[in-house]
């Protein structure tokens, strides 16, 4: 493939294998994003019923008999969006950039592996959720019990995304033999911080499904303890927050500056940003159990703690690629304090979509800071304002970058022009202003106590009005937000996967915008400091584990094991 | 290996970007440098203040945050004489202690009476899965962990009926999983039996 000459080095025969290689890496990568698009696009069919659910309008009931319950399209709703687009669209997409920016081929049946692993646990996720007879939520909680598919399938999509992890570890391994001197690329050292924070992330969960979870569903053992699967849970569940977030941070701070006409001001600032939260993203997860019993206070004092460390990487965020886009502005002629903002190109969908997606993430994490409160927490605690939270930052801040990044890689990998990118930066829009609603609203409401996933449109007669009529208008505008982000979605995947299909070929292929950072890492001791990758993925693994061995100790000497229930 | 090459070249990169000399850019990359130390130093003094708070909460505790009272499973926990006949019993002038007991799909004890302006400690577990315990219009929110029991401890100022809303998915009626708290004015609270077991125990 001509196109790609310009990076392969040797003489012909091994140009020529490298072509081979490159085509099928390049597949992989395309299987990996398209894959994560369709699993978002099931997803995304039931968030606008669920938005009207909470405004009183019950499609569910009219769903049968595909399916049974609101909870059952909730189920899918999570586990499509949480773990199946995301792990899939990152892991496939952090990959591609280091063998871009580090010009190494990995190995791609390694890839391919990885990939099948992957969709193996995908479709038995989707037997599992179809058949309603794992109605759990992506949240699983024992003691109730989902089918065993269910369990394997989320622990093969978390397994199998580690080969990635893995080969983006192997390519920066040679990288560094053939460069010892140097400081690894950025794009590629933050894909391995995010990839190896996501690794330690990711066994609490499995180590709940491999040891407690699964077995138990088969009937190897009996009982599980709820207070114990929940933890582990936990260990991952908020993590993957930050494994959601942070290939959205890797284009904001060194893909979009260059789209945007501008540079990354500071490289180094970048990385400390990324360190910040590879240590203290890892051990906090226990503060989504503020409202449990059986948790030693010092050590949710300590979580409560560490949870408010990992605000200041996010601030370093805020200031850094706000200061980047800045410098664009300003190129593009911007004058005055605001003037270089509306100098910025809103009309290119990919730039849109992700300052969208900056704007939103300022509200998400805003609001994260009352869900990290000790005091505040018993407020809000499964209330609907964290679903408005977590609409603000994973379905906003990662959701839009995503399809921003779609924007321009998947004409990238296929060839093919952006198709209708009107209708790509309608959907923008409609998603921006309808995330805004829907979060006002689920957030507003869940001051007003009104609990998160429940089915209150489907309530006994006049139970809704009665219990929630004092927030009546809050759940309209959910719903209101709901129908705007259904239009969303619509617009945005018309642009998708029309590119897939688009007879449209581009003429000569974009490169990936690499930014270039005004102050660079060469001469930086802190950039030097922090490609000392294993000091800081020991460092990490040391603190989790600090937190969580006294933690499950207890748990587990006290574990009280209990059957299995159904109540769908 | 195949594709292995020279590293990135990053002045490839400084030339496509746009044109301009490196004075500039240097001046510009010092000025925002400063900026940004300053930025760091706020956001370490304000992460310093949390730090104290989080702290005073932990160690002072003020019964604000819900603390654990015992574990065992779900049956020997139904069995204890607080939760095998779920109530609200007096503890003291103006306190009482409320043993509630979450399971598909409704609350026990149901309602539950308080007089205005007392102080109510709630012992939540649940007999089956996981619920969450709400009294809407208060900060009683708790989960109800089978084999655990929550405590968490608030006052009603004002009279009035709330709803318990179960906040945890338990299943397909978790929606209509509803309780209520009656906090009633105080003469009309004097005679129920609850302060009656209380006066007996008195004396």
């Amino acid at each position: 493939m001509a196109i790609h000459s310009v990076e392969v080095r040797g003489g012909q025969e091994a140009a020529s294998a490298d072509a081979v290689t490159e085509a099928s890496f390049r597949r992989v990568t395309l299987a990996m994003l398209v894959t994560g698009l369709l699993s978002v696009t099931l997803g995304l069919v039931f968030g606008p019923i669920q938005a009207l659910n909470y405004a009183g309008v019950n499609i569910d009931a009219y769903l049968e008999p595909l399916l049974k319950s609101y909870y059952q399209g909730l189920t899918l709703h999570g586990v499509m969006n949480a773990y199946a687009f995301t792990t899939f669209f990152m892991s496939g997409m952090m990959l591609y950039l280091t063998r871009r920016e580090l010009k190494l081929l990995p190995n791609v049946s390694l890839s391919w592996i990885g990939y099948f692993v992957m969709l193996l646990g995908l479709l038995l996720t989707l037997l599992a959720i179809f058949s309603n007879t794992s109605t759990v939520l992506y949240t699983f909680y024992a003691p109730m019990m989902a089918h065993w598919s269910f369990y394997l399938g989320i622990g093969l999509i978390f397994t199998g995304s580690w080969l990635f992890s893995w080969q983006i570890y192997e390519l920066i391994r040679r990288y560094k033999g053939a460069h010892p001197h140097e400081v690894t690329p950025l794009v590629s050292w933050m894909s391995l911080i995010t990839m190896s924070m996501w690794f330690l992330a990711s066994l609490g969960a499995v180590i709940a499904i491999v040891f407690l979870q699964f077995p138990w569903s088969v009937g190897w053992l009996s009982g599980v303890d709820p207070l114990l699967t929940r933890t582990l849970f936990w260990w991952t569940g908020h993590p993957i927050v930050y494994f959601w977030l942070l290939p959205a941070y890797i284009s904001w701070y060194a893909l979009v500056p260059r789209q945007a006409g501008g540079n990354l001001v500071s490289d180094p600032m970048a990385r400390l940003a990324f360190i910040l939260l590879l240590v203290f993203s890892l051990p906090v997860g226990t503060h989504h159990q503020l409202e449990d019993a059986g948790i030693n206070d010092v050590i949710r004092g300590l979580v409560v703690f560490m949870t408010f460390v990992v605000i200041v990487p996010s601030l370093i965020t805020a200031f850094t690629v706000g200061a980047s886009l800045e410098d664009a502005g300003r190129r593009r002629g911007g004058r005055g304090w605001f003037g270089w903002i509306r100098k910025l190109p809103w009309s290119d969908p990919s730039i849109s979509a992700q300052l969208f997606a900056m704007l939103m993430f300022i509200i998400g994490g805003a609001s994260g800071l009352v869900n990290a409160s000790w005091l505040l927490n018993g407020v809000i605690h499964n209330t609907t304002w964290v679903p408005g939270h977590f609409h603000a930052t994973l379905a906003s801040a990662s959701a839009l970058t995503f399809f921003g990044i779609s924007y321009w890689l998947l004409p990238h990998l296929t060839g093919r022009a952006l198709f209708a990118p009107k209708a790509a930066l309608a959907g923008n829009w409609f998603w921006f202003i309808g995330m805004l609603l829907f979060a006002n609203g689920m957030m507003s409401a869940g001051l007003m106590g009104v609990p998160r996933r429940a089915w209150v449109s489907g309530m006994l007669p006049g139970r809704y009005g009665e219990v929630y009529g004092h927030a009546a208008v809050p759940l309209f505008i959910v719903g209101l937000g709901g129908v705007l982000l259904a239009v969303a979605i619509v617009f945005i995947l018309i642009s998708i996967y029309g590119t897939l299909f688009n007879p449209h070929k581009l003429e000569t292929i974009p490169e990936v915008p690499f930014a270039y950072a005004l102050a660079g890492p060469g001469e930086s001791r802190l950039a030097r400091l922090a490609d000392r990758f294993w000091f800081w993925f020991i460092l990490a693994a040391a603190l989790l584990l600090a937190v969580y061995i006294p933690l499950l100790w207890h748990m587990l000497l006290e574990a009280v094991p209990l059957s299995p229930l159904r109540r769908w | 290996m195949p594709g292995d090459g020279s590293p990135p070249d990053r002045n490839d990169k400084h030339v496509i970007s746009k044109n301009v000399s490196d004075n500039l850019d240097q001046r510009e990359v010092t000025r925002v440098e400063h900026a940004e130390v300053h930025w760091i130093v706020i956001a370490a003094v304000s992460l310093g203040i949390f730090l104290v708070a989080a702290f005073v909460v932990t160690f002072l505790n003020f019964d604000l945050v819900p603390g654990t009272k015992q574990r065992a499973t779900p049956a020997q926990l139904l069995s204890t004489a607080a939760f095998a006949t779920p109530g609200v019993e007096q503890t003291g002038p103006n306190q009482y202690a409320a043993y509630v007991v979450a399971q598909t799909w409704h609350w026990e004890p149901y309602p539950m009476r308080f007089p205005v302006g007392s102080e109510v400690t709630f012992y939540v577990t649940s007999a089956d899965v996981l619920h969450g315990f709400h009294v809407l219009g208060s900060n009683a929110n708790v989960m109800a962990i089978p084999s655990q029991v929550a405590v968490t401890i608030t006052t009603f100022p004002e009279a009035g009926e709330f709803y318990t809303v179960c906040n945890e998915y338990c299943g397909v009626g978790h929606q209509d999983m509803l309780g209520k708290v009656i906090v009633e004015p105080r003469d009309a609270f004097s005679n129920t039996e609850q302060t009656e077991a209380y006066r007996a125990d008195a004396h």
